[in-house]
């Protein structure tokens, strides 16, 4: 292909990429097509990653953040999180994804999901959280993100995943796996860091909702957790991370409020009894 | 940004258990309702501050008492006039080091932290089998039901979007 051809495609594929997106965006996909090796890899970019690429991904996105925090060391406690995250998962359109929920053992106050199924709560997410409605409601959130595939999506979209042809040549499976974590290692740092788009974010607090009043719960659970959030310090050391990376939990209220009106009528059980039962251990553990 | 928060406030009363009633005021000149929905008669009008007891919740309805009668009305259109006590930080401090915006870690967690395949494979082990997590849902009397999701077009408040809505 001749330079001139090479430079056509190029922005003509920019122009796909990033249509509506900012000028910075965009030079920043040129300077990463440049040196990522031209057209040809970023067409390989740019392909939908299949189901079984996308856990892979997501494999090796869960273990990055897990080497930050490890998960906590309370069996029950996960195995009740799994419960009722799997629940929730199979009111979405991925049932069959493997879906796999944990608590990491972090005072900070958050939850994350990741391509492929796998969603983390933070401890200190779950302390702040009253009933099983409203963890139903951050995870209904959480698997929204997934089903969405918005950080998949956020990868492909600034040209970090140059994953897919990872290990290619690797001798074994699990070398192959070594060098696509390894890979993913930056990505996922920076994405994580920077937060996914605002209006990801709304989309899942308007599905989250929905999913949990399909798994049979007050829809009101996420709502309730946002007011939680807004009500603490928004410059409280375990809440800056979230505030700096999603719109703050007002807004997000005040986008929820007119669409919750779609869920009126609804008379469906909170479940605080069987929350509190299975996180006592977290309050004791905290005096 | 005030009349946010004090929404924000009434949220929490609504999501909150059952206590006694909370003194608001209509956001708006609206009417009061006989019953919730939009099919409802309507019992009187609120002007825009006037005071009203908030008494109860239905979805996203409002009981509300005023000085001359009851009735119901959206939460959206209604403001709480006391503040709500702030909620408790987590009992830890920080570890230490700033934050650097990665959810759920600190900063020095993030960059000291390499891939950690032994916590990933014991997250794998974690899983619930979707018959079991139906049996455990139905255990604590969790009935699923037909819900679409929620469409921009079923999000037009009465009087429209308010200004910025759609600054993304």
């Amino acid at each position: 292909m001749s330079a001139t051809r090479c430079i056509i495609v190029s922005l003509a594929l920019s122009a796909l990429v990033f249509g509506g997106c900012s000028q910075q965006q965009a030079d920043a996909f040129m300077r990463n097509l440049n040196e990522s090796g031209g057209v040809k890899q970023t067409l390989t970019n740019l392909r939908e990653p299949t189901q079984a690429e996308e856990i892979e991904i997501g494999d090796g996105v869960a273990e990055t953040l897990l080497g930050a925090r490890p998960l906590l060391d309370d069996a029950d406690l996960q195995r009740y999180v799994n419960a009722v995250g799997v629940w929730i998962a199979q009111q979405s359109e991925r049932p069959d994804l493997p879906w796999h929920f944990g608590v990491n053992d972090s005072d900070h106050i958050n939850a994350f999901a990741t391509p492929g199924g796998y969603i983390i709560v933070t401890k200190g997410m779950m302390k702040q959280l009253r009933n099983e409605a409203e963890l139903a409601g951050v995870l209904g959130h959480e698997v929204a993100h997934v089903t969405q595939k918005h950080h998949l999506k956020a990868l492909r979209k600034s040209a970090l995943v140059n994953l897919l042809s990872a290990g290619a040549a690797a001798a074994t499976a699990e070398s192959r796996h070594a060098e696509l974590v390894q890979k993913l290692a930056g990505p996922t740092k920076e994405l994580y860091a920077r937060g996914l788009d605002k209006a990801d974010e709304f989309e899942a607090d308007r599905m989250g909702v929905v999913l949990t009043a399909r798994a049979g719960y007050d829809p009101y659970g996420l709502p309730a957790v946002l007011t939680t959030l807004a009500s603490a310090d928004p410059k409280d050391n375990f809440l800056t991370l979230l505030t700096k990376t999603h719109p703050l939990p007002q807004v997000r209220l005040d986008r929820l409020a007119p669409g919750l009106a779609t869920l009126d009528g609804i008379k469906a059980p909170q479940n605080a009894a069987r929350f509190q039962q299975y996180t006592k251990k977290l309050h004791v553990a905290s005096r | 940004m005030g009349s946010r928060i004090s929404l924000l406030f009434l949220l929490v009363a609504f999501c909150m258990p059952a206590r006694g009633a909370d003194a608001g005021f209509a956001a708006k000149a609206v009417d009061l309702l006989d019953r919730p929905g939009s099919q409802a008669k309507v019992v009187t009008k609120l002007a825009k501050r006037q005071p009203v007891q908030i008494i109860g919740r239905d979805g996203s309805w409002a009981n509300a008492k005023s000085a001359n009668a009851t009735g119901w009305v959206r939460l959206a259109d209604l403001r709480l006039s006391v503040v709500a006590t702030k909620l408790p930080p987590p009992a830890r401090p920080s570890p230490g080091g700033k934050d650097t915006g990665i959810r759920g870690f600190s900063e020095d967690e993030l960059q000291v932290g390499a891939p950690n395949q032994a916590e990933g494979e014991k997250l794998r082990r974690l899983g619930v089998t979707a018959r079991d997590a139906g049996i455990f849902a139905r255990a604590a009397n969790l009935k699923p039901r037909q819900q679409d999701y929620i469409q921009m077009r079923e999000y037009m408040p009465e009087g429209g979007f308010p200004e910025g809505f759609f600054d993304e």
